[in-house]
C-alpha cells in the first residue's frame, strides 16, 4: 500500500457513466488501517461494480473484493458471519452443500454482501419476506473517522438503519452477520403461466401471493398487447418431493458457462432485434407453461451463465431503469409507462415486473414499498433520455420512486420527493462525516 | 495435520493466498507463514469452514535476520511440499543509489527464499520424497533496463532452483521453477499493466497446482509467456542493448 495504485477507467455494470479513478484494494483490516490515511481525500467502497449507475464511482474507490472471507458459520442457528467483500456466489458455494440458502437474493449472485446491504437488495420473495435488511443480525461499520462500531437494531440503531440501503455513504461495512434460510434441497419447483396483458399478469401476482417466489417478464414492445408476459413462480422443493428423482439434492454449480469476450457493436440491440428477441422468448416460455424442477442458479440467476452479458449493449453502455409504484396507482402507472415505451419505439430487452409486499427493513433510503416494481434496460441512445424523463413524470405523479442501485441519471427533485428520510440521512452525514471523506458520484448528483 | 500438507512461505501475497485456496480445495492441510499473521486470520477461518482443512499460520520475517530459521519448533511435522511466494518488486532507483535497498532486494527475492528452500530440500532429501516450488519471474530470464535489480535477484533464484533440481533428481524431490508474467496482485497494484497480458492470481494458482502435480520443471504462466520470453531471450545483444524495455 506504499505507492499509489495506478489510475484506470472505472464503470459499473451499465458501462455508463465511465470515469477515471484509483482503486485501492485490501485483504484484511490491518491493510485497511494502513491505507485509511491515504483515503482522506474522499472515497467510496466498491465491490463487484454490479450496481448499474454511479453508486460506487468516485475519484478514489476502495475495492472490497479481496476482503472476502467467511469468518464464522453456525449451521445449527443458521447464521453466517462474513467479510463484506464476499460475493453471494462464493457464499452460496459454501452454504448450499450445508443445506443453507440466502434469505433474500437479487437476480445475480455476483454482488458482494456489503453491496447487497448498502443497496438493501430485494428478491423474488419480497412479498413474503421483505428485503435483505430484515435478516441482518448486525454488521461492523468503519466510520469516516476510522472508528469501528457494531450496528444492529438494538445497538447504534440509527447508523444501522441509515446504512441499510444507504449506498455505502455512512461508512465502510466490514463484517456482516446474516440470518440464513434452511433448505432441504437446492431445487425449485417452478411454475410458468403466460398472461395476455398487464392486468392478467397483475391478477396472477395477486392469486399467487402465498407462493414464496414470484416474478414476471414483460414484452413491452408487443404491438397489440403491451404487457403480454410470462409469470414465473417458485417454491423450494422438500427432500420428500425429491425421493423419486435420482440426483444430488444439494448440488451447486454457479460458474458461468458462456462469455461475451468483448463489447458487441452498438447496433446489435436495435429496436428490431429486441422485438424479435422478445417475441421468440415469449413463444419459448409459453411452450414451457406448467410445473418443472429447476436448480437454484437457473431459477434465481439465469443471466449469470453468460459472463459479461452487459457487453451485448456495446461500448455506449445501457441504462437500467427500475421504479416502484404504490399499489393503488400501480396498474394505471404501469400502463402509462408501457404506452410511453411503445410510442418511443425504444425497446427494453429485459422488462421485469415484480410485486413488493408491505414488509419493510427500516432502511432510511431503502427502495421497496408496497406496490409493483418494473425494471427496464435500454441501450443508451440520444433519444433514451427523453423517454426516461417521461417515465420519471409518471413515477412522480404516482408517488413512486427510483432504485438508487440502478440509477445513473435520476433527477434530484424526484429523489427528494420520493425518499422522505433523505434530510435525516443528510443530517447524519453532516454529523459523522462533515468533511465528506466518503463520497460518490451518486451522492454528489443527489446532493447528499 | 494430515500427511497431505503443504507449507506456503509468504502466504499473504496475492499468489500465496490463491495457492492456499487451491491446495485446500484439493484436500491439503496448510501451514502458512507471513510477516504479520494478523492479515491471514480471515483466510484461515474461510478455508477451515469451506474445506474443513487444518490451517496453521506462523509469523516469519525474512528481512529480520540472516540466521536460518528453525522450523522444527514451528511445524508439527515435515510437510509434503513447500512453496515459496516470497518476493517483492524492488524500487530500481533506490537500489541504484542505496546499498541498503540493494541488499533488501537480493535478500527478499534471492537469498531469503534460497535459504529456506535449502533447509527443506535437505530434509526432504533425507526423508526421500517431497516437492519444492518457488515463484521466480520472467524478469529473471534476461536483464532488462527497467527492472534489472529485481530481475537479477530472480535470476539468482532460478539458477539456484536449476542446481537444486539436478541435485535432488535421484532423491525423489521435485523442484519447480514458476515464472509468472504480469499478475494482478497487491505487488503490482501501482503499475499500469497491459490488460491483455495480465492474469489474476487464481488462474496462476491453478496452473501452479497442475504443474506441480504433473512434476513440471519450469512453468511459464500463462503459457504464452514461454514464447514471449523465447523471443526476448533470443534478441541479439547488439539490438537488445539499444532497447529500453
Amino acid at each position: 500500500m506504499s505507492s499509489l495504485p495506478s489510475k484506470r477507467r472505472l464503470m459499473n455494470w451499465g458501462q455508463f457513466p465511465v470515469r477515471s479513478g484509483r482503486s485501492y484494494e485490501f485483504h484484511s483490516e490491518y491493510d485497511l488501517d494502513n491505507a485509511w490515511v491515504q483515503l482522506e481525500d474522499g472515497f467510496i467502497a466498491r465491490g463487484m461494480g454490479r450496481c448499474y449507475g454511479d453508486g460506487s464511482l468516485a475519484p478514489t474507490v476502495l475495492s472490497t473484493i479481496h476482503y472476502s472471507h467467511i469468518l464464522h458459520l453456525d449451521e445449527e442457528k443458521g447464521i453466517v458471519i462474513a467479510e463484506s467483500g464476499i460475493t453471494l456466489s462464493r457464499l452460496l458455494n459454501v452454504l448450499i452443500p450445508k443445506g443453507l440458502f440466502l434469505p433474500v437474493t437479487p437476480g445475480t449472485s455476483y454482488v458482494t454482501l456489503g453491496g447487497a446491504v448498502a443497496a438493501d437488495v430485494h428478491g423474488k420473495n419480497h412479498h413474503c419476506d421483505g428485503s435483505l435488511g430484515s435478516f441482518l443480525e448486525w454488521f461492523d461499520l468503519k466510520l469516516p473517522s476510522g472508528e469501528v462500531v457494531r450496528c444492529s437494531s438494538r445497538e447504534n440503531s440509527e447508523l444501522f438503519y441509515a446504512t441499510i440501503g444507504g449506498m455505502g455513504l455512512t461508512g465502510l461495512i466490514l463484517s456482516v452477520a446474516l440470518k440464513l434460510l434452511p433448505i432441504e434441497t437446492s431445487w425449485i419447483d417452478q411454475e410458468i403461466v403466460s398472461a395476455k396483458n398487464l392486468s392478467g399478469l397483475m391478477q396472477l401476482f395477486e392469486s399467487h401471493d402465498s407462493c414464496k417466489y414470484s416474478v414476471a417478464w414483460i414484452d413491452c414492445l408487443h404491438p397489440d398487447n403491451p404487457g403480454r408476459g410470462v409469470f414465473l413462480s417458485g417454491r423450494h422443493v422438500s427432500l420428500e418431493d425429491m425421493r423419486q428423482i435420482d440426483c444430488n439434492p444439494l448440488q451447486t454449480d454457479l460458474s458461468p458457462k458462456l462469455s461475451i469476450p468483448c463489447n458487441l457493436p452498438n447496433w446489435f440491440l436495435s429496436a428490431w432485434s429486441v422485438r424479435q428477441f422478445n417475441h421468440a422468448y415469449g413463444q419459448i416460455q409459453a411452450l414451457k407453461d406448467g410445473h418443472r424442477l429447476v436448480t437454484i442458479p437457473s431459477y434465481f440467476y439465469p443471466l449469470d451463465i453468460i459472463k459479461n452479458w452487459n457487453r451485448m449493449y456495446g461500448s455506449r453502455g445501457f441504462i437500467q431503469y427500475q421504479c416502484v409504484l404504490p399499489l393503488k396507482n400501480s396498474e394505471d402507472g404501469l400502463s402509462q409507462i408501457l404506452q410511453n415505451i411503445q410510442q418511443s419505439g425504444e425497446g427494453s430487452f429485459l422488462a421485469v415486473l415484480k410485486k413488493f409486499g408491505s414488509l419493510n427493513s427500516g432502511g432510511w433510503l431503502s427502495f421497496p414499498m408496497d406496490g409493483y416494481t418494473l425494471a427496464l434496460d435500454f441501450p443508451r441512445r440520444s433519444s433514451t433520455e427523453r423517454l426516461l424523463e417521461k417515465i420519471d413524470n409518471v413515477v412522480r405523479e404516482c408517488g413512486g420512486r427510483l432504485y438508487l442501485a440502478k440509477d445513473s441519471r435520476g433527477p434530484r427533485n424526484l429523489f427528494e420527493s420520493s425518499y422522505p428520510r433523505w434530510t435525516e440521512f443528510k443530517l447524519l452525514r453532516n454529523r459523522i462525516d462533515p468533511n465528506r471523506i466518503i463520497k460518490s458520484d451518486l451522492a454528489s448528483r443527489l446532493g447528499l | 495435520m494430515r500427511e497431505k500438507s503443504v507449507l506456503i512461505l509468504g502466504a499473504s501475497s496475492g499468489i500465496g493466498r490463491a495457492l492456499a485456496s487451491e491446495y485446500a480445495a484439493h484436500g491439503f492441510d496448510l501451514m502458512l507463514t507471513t510477516r504479520n499473521p494478523e492479515v491471514l486470520t480471515g483466510l484461515k477461518s474461510h478455508l477451515q469452514i469451506e474445506h474443513k482443512c487444518q490451517v496453521q499460520v506462523e509469523a516469519l520475517d525474512i528481512s529480520d535476520s540472516l540466521e536460518p530459521v528453525d522450523f522444527s519448533g514451528l511445524l508439527e511435522r515435515l510437510p509434503l511440499g513447500v512453496i515459496s511466494c516470497i518476493g517483492d518488486l524492488s524500487d530500481e532507483e533506490a537500489c541504484s543509489s542505496d546499498t541498503k535497498a540493494l541488499n533488501t532486494n537480493f535478500r527478499i527475492n534471492g537469498e531469503g527464499p534460497i535459504a529456506f528452500l535449502e533447509y527443506f530440500a535437505n530434509r526432504f532429501s533425507d526423508r526421500g520424497f517431497g516437492f519444492i516450488v518457488a515463484i521466480s519471474s520472467v524478469a529473471g530470464d534476461r536483464g532488462r533496463a527497467t527492472n534489472g535489480f529485481y530481475g537479477s535477484a530472480k535470476a539468482m533464484l532460478s539458477t539456484y532452483l536449476s542446481a537444486l533440481r539436478s541435485r535432488m533428481f535421484d532423491r525423489n524431490v521435485f523442484v519447480m521453477d514458476v515464472r509468472p508474467g504480469f499478475v494482478k496482485t497487491p505487488m503490482t497494484a501501482h503499475l499500469d499493466l497491459p490488460n491483455l497480458l495480465t492474469t489474476d492470481p487464481i488462474f496462476v494458482a491453478r496452473d501452479i497446482f497442475k504443474g506441480q502435480q504433473s512434476r513440471k520443471d519450469i512453468l511459464y504462466t500463462p503459457y504464452y509467456w514461454y514464447w514471449i520470453m523465447f523471443i526476448i531471450r533470443n534478441i541479439p545483444e547488439f539490438c537488445f542493448k539499444r532497447m529500453k524495455i
